[in-house]
Order: C-alpha cells, then structure tokens, then sequence
C-alpha cells in the first residue's frame, strides 16, 4: 500500500536546454541511450525517424523541435525516454530524445500546484501542474496531451510563465 | 443453414442437404426450448415438420418451399436478435408465417395420404410391433454440462422410448481433489429394448453427439431385457466392474443365437460407420484470434533470428554451420506459410452471403439475375474480409439496383432476360483484386457529369475523362438515382465504401461502357506480416521493394538519371514512367557513379525507380510504422534486417499516384 503511495508522487525530470520538466514516472517505460536512429522521408520535423527496441518498431520524437527550440544535437548525455501514451484509446509506445534526464522526484501530490496561465488555452494544457523544486519552478507534462497534438509547444511562452510564477513566489517571501 | 437452403435450390435432389437442414432446424428447436425462446421452438417445430415430409421423400423441394423457410429463416434471426421477442410486429409475422407454414404442411400432409397413403401406415404398423434391442455406450465430452445440456433428461427421453438397463461407469472420475463440478466424468453402457428405430435413438443425442463419445449397436431382434436368463447374465457381468462393451454384450446374446446374428453383423458395420462419419466434423479446432496472433508474433521473431544466423554462417566459413543454417531457412520458410494460413480465409465466406442478398434484392425488384462468383478460393485475412462485406453487399446492391435493368427493358435492348452479376477474385501482384462486374446499362458520363455540375462538385468547363467523371461517384452526397429507393440511391452509398475500402489501405476503381455494364475493382494489398522483399539502399537509407511487384533491375548510368525529361527514361528500346527515389525522399549528397533502377508492377502499368544499389533478397518482417507515420502513405511498414537495423518498405503505387 506504501510502495503505491509512493509510486504516485514520484516523478522523473529532465532538461531541453536550461528547461527542467518533469513527468509521472508511471509513463516511462524505459530510458535508453542514444541509439542510431533511421530516418522516415516526407515526416513532421520533430518527428525523427525511428528505433528497434528489441524487434519494435518504435517513433522516436525531437522534443526540442516540438518545443520549438532547435534541433537536438547529439551528446553525451542525450537520452530517449521510452513513454506509454494515451493518444485516443490506445497506448501507443512512443521514445523522446532529450537533453539529459536528471532525477526521480518524490513530489507529494498537495505540492503540484496548478498550470500557471500559460499564452493561450490550448498551450496549457500541455502542462499538468508546477511544483517547486530547490526553489525553482519545474513544469510537470500532461505527457499525453504533448504527443496527441500535432502543434508545436511554445517553449518561450512556458519559459515567460515560469519565470512570472516564480517572481511571485519571491514577492510573497 | 441457409446455405444448405440455397444449395438445395440448386440441387433440389440432394437428401444430404435436406437431412442438413433438417438437423439444424431441429437443434434450433430444441436450443430453444431449452433456454425459454418458446416461440422459436413452436416455430421451427412447424417448419421441421415439413422438412422431415420432405427427408422421407414424401414431399417434392420446390421453390415455394424454399423462399418460405428462407423468409423464416430471417424471422428467426430477428427473433434471437431481439431476445424479447414480444414484439407485437413479429408476433404477427410469426402468425402470418406460420399459417403459411400449416398451410404447405397439410397440402403436404394431404399429399401423402393420397399417395402413399395405406402402404405408409401398413410399414408403421409393422415396424411398431418389433422390437429391437440395442447397446449404447454413451460417454459424455468432459465439458458437455457447460453447454447448458442436462444428461439426465438426455436419459431420462431414452428411457421413455421403450425399456431400459442402465450400467453407469464410474472409472473416470479423479481422486476426489481434483474434481472440477463443472466437469463430467461419468459415463453410461445402456440396453434398452425398444420399437423405435435406429434414427429415434440417435435424434435423442443429436445435442451432445459432437462432444461425446456414442455408440450404438444392435445386439437383438428380441426384447432381450424381458429374458430373465440375459438381465441375470448383465448384471453379473456389470458387477465384476469391467467394462461394457456392445461385443462383450453380444457374445452374451450370441450364445443363444447365433443365426440371427450373422445377419445383424452386416447392419451393424453400417451402423458404426455412420455414426464414425459424424465425429468427421469435430476434426477442426476453434482457436482464439490472440493465440494466433502470438503465434505469428513469435512466427516473426524466428525468422528475424533466422536471418541473422544466415549473416553469420556467410561472414564465417563453417560448412556445418551453413548446414545447419540452410536447414533452419527451409524450415522456418515453411513454418511461417502454414502460420500464416491460419488466418487467412477463402472469399467463398464473403459470397455465401451475398448470395442470398442478390436472391432476395432480384425478386422483390423484379429483376432476374445470376450471381456468378470466380475465384472463390482466393484467401483474404479475417479481419480483411470483415471490412469487405458492407463496401461489397453496397457494390452489388447498386449493380442489381441501378445497374440490372427490367426483363423487359433487357429484351428490347436485344440482352438476355436474365441479367448476369459476376464477382472475381484473383491475386496481382502483392495485391488482391475484386472486381464486381454487371452486364446492365452501364454508367452515363454525361448524366454523371451533369449531375456533379448541378451539385456544384465540379466546374462546367472542367476538362475530365470518362474515367475521372466515374470517380466522382465516390464524392460525398452523389447519387444519380433520380428515385431514392429502400435499397440504395441515398447518397451515402460510394464514399463510405471507398472510406472502408481505404482503410484496409485499398483502392476502388470504376470501369463502365453504356449499354454494356459496369465493373467495380477493389484493389487490396496482401496484409501478410512477413513478405520477400528486395532490400535496396538510397543514401544511407534502406529500403525494402515487396518482391512480388519486382519486375526486373536495371543498370543506369548517373548521367541518365540527371537528364531525364518529363519522368520519362527509355530502357532497351521501352519507354518507362521513372522516380528517382532521392528526390521523392529528398536524400541529399552526390549520386553514385553506376546506379540500379528497380521495374515495379503497379495497378496501372510498370514504372521505374532509381536506387543507389540492390542489396539483395530479405525476407521482410513487416512491423507496423505506428500511429505518428500513418499519414505517411510511401512507406507502408517498417522491418528490422539482420544487423538489427531498421530499412522501410515502399508502397510503390502510392508514390507513383503522389509524386
């Protein structure tokens, strides 16, 4: 019963540039590094081409392009996160090449606060909550909601909130 | 069974397909009544009276016969649709149905007596008065009590048939832990003398004879069971615990007579052999899609293991390994066919049904018409052939509908009365073709026309073929049927089929010449999971050609394809449409000095396309490219090649129809 409690309120985050997000680490089903993609011709840009992952066929998604910042360069630390989404009714396994995972967080659920106001509407529901982490703002994804939508998320309006979030925080202190 | 009924239109001499209507009228009856649909039961017990008239050959098959049970039968299916079956509109379709019914049974019935009349009665009589005496072994399926069948009424209407010695065999039953309740370990040795015949008894087990074990013998002409000197010997026999058997039995009765016995030796063979020809049926299996899926998953995985082996019994030169790798190829080439035949299925499922449709739909429009399916036996998977039937009954509807004319107009148009619709299937290729063809009036190019302009679809000066004019049918809200009738012709007919039709990712053509007809093709890609592909490199990239629209491969020149005019290139003396596959896929970086080009088949003619390098023959596991490629019609799955990497398969049609 514990072990469960437990296993709701921890998180995994990771880094696109100097943005820290963070999802349910419920979705993530594996994190691997970095492999050879191949290339799909006449695709969206973000998405990169895809990986076997041990004989599956698997997408492998640019989650900097989809965040509208350009595109990943391969590094030491570059990952794929492995997700089980939720698009429609299927789960669907989809991998995210990152900047670099950081850690598991243990976020107790009172501690998500909610989506600050983020640009427009539909953008915000991109973002599942916020939560403070070592006094700064780390976006949690509504992870589902990202790989359904074929737009691009506004990274700068994200960023804009984030940093308006945490003056707030600092006004209040 | 109603395809028993139409096959019986067509033979109607053959008693095997009466006796077969006969059984499942009668296991429909007694269904049922057991589970409570009474007004099903005192249905069909109406209809089987009649059938079994015509069993007896007491009754001649005509077409009268037959369109009246083929009505029945829908009324039945409605019945077990609605479950509640107080419905006042079928009680009184029941009603009217049923007085039909008594009224084809009396004329039968009144048939009967004029003509066979006092012989008939003087055979019953006769047989009522001997009595013969039988052996049954009654060994029920081990899960027959799932099936909602109650053994004991089973015995208990064998009981009342004439007099009875039950021997119950217990040597099934597990140790008392192992007992399942929902199971049955018992078994049954049965004498019963009787006066019924043979055909009696085994009615009685016509619910359970699939799941058991039955047997029946005749051991006597005598009512065995009133001879005090055979009960004593039985029993006896009985307790010693052993079991019955009908030749233990009979050596019983043999010793005193041993005359008669050699007679019945003759019925008894004919006996057993009829009953061994129903356990016939039980030899095919009901298995769960998801265990074959498995299979074939695993199926997948063997021969992606198998290739792999293949590339490194080449690299290293071991002649045992490269036997053992050999023998494996061969072997995992034909485990992957007989696994991949499982889920396929002959077309002959399709037009069972249809069939009937164009029987029913010809003669309440009054219309005379032949069905003539070609190809039957070329196999689809399941789940393919579902998709199909809707998209195919509206195809065939509109061609009886709007394509078939009157007999009447047919004769003044110098065509036989009878209008012929023929369905074809055949393999092209990687695809699979259906074409739907009716020898009616044809499509009008103008009234099409006309109509698409007057529905603002296209412009009035628009320039379009006879073939492009057709297609617009397959526009949403087209219909050129000026009369909206209940069968078709309310525009929302051709854009769904092709909407079905695209996606189990096939394409429909039209094809008609006024006065002479109109043919429909359905084109269909095979959806088998492993193809023989030719593994093809452009850039870095790999792709995979199904092997089956390979033509041949050519060697081009660089210089050829940078020159090449209006897509055309010109081979050994043949033009060819070409592709240049990295310009379609935008590969960058300088073309190899000597390049191949790949012939492919496609729908409408061969076309070209330019690779960098054959690589050779794979056999391609095809894996799905998944929800975020499935707008990418090029590239139609993706397969894993022995080094673990990915190459893509091409759909060449798309991107000779895209490009």
């Amino acid at each position: 019963m514990e072990k469960k409690d437990n296993e709701n309120i921890s998180y995994l985050s990771f880094r696109l540039g100097d943005e820290v997000f963070a999802l349910h680490v419920g979705k993530v089903y594996k994190i691997l590094e970095m492999t050879p993609v191949t290339e799909v011709p006449r695709s969206p840009d973000y998405m990169k081409g895809v990986i076997n992952l041990r004989g599956q066929v698997l997408p492998v998604i640019d989650t900097r392009i989809k965040f509208g910042m350009t595109p990943t360069k391969t590094t030491k630390s570059t990952c794929l996160l492995v997700i089980d989404a939720e698009i429609g009714e299927e789960t669907v396994m989809v991998s995210m090449l990152v900047d670099a995972v950081q850690a598991v967080l243990k976020i107790e659920d009172h501690k998500i606060l909610p989506p600050p106001s983020i640009g427009n509407r539909f953008q915000s529901d991109f973002i599942q909550g916020m939560t403070k982490v070592e006094e700064k703002f780390v976006m949690v994804l509504n992870i589902d909601a990202v790989l359904t939508s074929d737009d691009l998320i506004d990274i700068k309006a994200i960023n804009a909130a984030r940093q308006t979030a945490e003056k707030e925080e600092a006004a209040n202190n | 069974m109603e395809e028993a009924l139409l096959e019986l239109e067509k033979n109607p001499l053959q008693n095997e397909l009466v006796e077969q209507i006969f059984r499942a009228m009668h296991s429909l009856k007694g269904g049922g009544g057991m589970f409570g649909f009474e007004k099903i039961s005192e249905f069909t017990h109406d209809l089987e009276t009649i059938y079994d008239l015509v069993r007896r050959g007491n009754l001649a098959v005509s077409d009268e016969l037959i369109s009246l049970t083929l009505k029945s039968v829908d009324l039945l299916r409605v019945l077990l649709d609605e479950k509640k079956s107080e419905g006042v509109e079928a009680d009184s379709q029941i009603k009217a149905l049923k007085q039909e019914i008594a009224a084809f049974a009396g004329e039968g019935a009144k048939k009967i007596t004029s003509q066979v009349g006092m012989e008939f009665e003087r055979k019953l009589h006769s047989e009522e008065n001997e009595i013969f005496t039988y052996f049954i072994h009654f060994s029920p399926g081990s899960d027959v009590v799932e099936n909602g069948n109650k053994l004991l009424y089973l015995l208990d209407e064998l009981a009342s048939l004439g007099s009875m010695a039950t021997f119950p065999g217990t040597d099934k039953i597990p140790s008392f832990q192992d007992v399942e309740p929902t199971k049955c370990y018992l078994f049954w040795d049965v004498i019963i003398s009787t006066n019924s015949s043979f055909q009696e008894i085994c009615d009685v087990f016509i619910f359970v004879e699939d799941a058991s074990e039955i047997d029946i013998d005749l051991i006597s002409h005598r009512n065995l069971l009133e001879e005090d000197d055979f009960l004593q010997k039985i029993k006896k026999l009985a307790s010693t615990g052993k079991p019955l058997s009908a030749s233990t039995v009979k050596s019983l009765v043999s010793q005193d007579e041993i005359k008669p016995s050699q007679n019945e030796k003759s019925s008894e063979y004919v006996t057993t052999e009829s009953v061994s020809s129903k356990n016939v049926h039980t030899s095919s299996l009901r298995v769960s899609s998801g265990k074959i899926d498995e299979l074939i998953n695993l199926v997948s995985e063997l021969v992606i293991s198998q290739e792999r082996l293949g590339l490194i019994s080449s690299q290293n030169n071991i002649p045992e390994l490269n036997l053992v790798a050999n023998t494996i190829q061969n072997l995992t080439a034909q485990l992957r066919d007989s696994t991949f035949s499982i889920s396929l299925l002959p077309i002959e499922a399709l037009t069972m049904r249809f069939r009937r449709m164009i029987r029913d739909l010809s003669s309440e429009l009054g219309k005379e018409v032949v069905f003539i399916a070609n190809g039957e036996d070329t196999e689809l998977d399941k789940s393919m052939i579902e998709t199909l039937t809707d998209p195919l009954l509206h195809i065939l509807r509109n061609s009886i509908d709007h394509g078939i004319e009157t007999p009447e107009e047919r004769e003044q148009a110098g065509k036989p009365r009878v209008g012929t619709v023929v369905l074809k299937a055949f393999y092209s290729g990687a695809n699979v073709t259906i074409e739907v063809s009716d020898d009616g009036r044809g499509l009008d190019a103008s009234v099409i026309r006309r109509k698409a302009v007057a529905k603002g679809l296209i412009d009035e000066n628009a320039s379009l073929t006879d073939r492009e004019i057709f297609d617009l049918v397959f526009l949403p809200g087209f219909s050129t049927c000026e009369q909206v009738s209940e069968i078709s012709g309310r525009g929302v007919g051709m854009d769904v089929v092709k909407k079905n039709i695209a996606s189990i990712r096939g394409s429909v053509t039209i094809d008609s010449i006024p006065g002479k007809g109109t043919t429909i093709s359905i084109h269909l890609p095979m959806v088998l999971s492993i193809i023989d592909g030719l593994l093809v490199s452009v850039g870095e990239n790999k792709f995979v050609f199904p092997l089956a629209v390979v033509e041949r491969i050519f060697s081009v020149n660089k210089q050829d394809v940078q020159t090449v005019f209006n897509n055309i290139i010109a081979l050994e003396g043949t033009q060819y449409p070409f592709f240049n596959l990295r310009d379609c896929f935008s590969v960058e970086g300088e073309l190899p000095g000597r390049m191949q080009a790949v012939l492919v088949n496609n729908s409408d003619g061969q076309a070209l396309f330019s690779i960098d390098k054959v690589e050779g023959k794979i056999q391609a596991v095809l894996k799905p490219l998944g929800k975020f490629y499935q707008d990418n019609k090029f590239l139609s799955a993706a397969t894993i090649l022995a080094d673990g990497s990915i190459a893509l398969v091409l759909d060449s049609n798309a991107i000779i129809s895209e490009c």
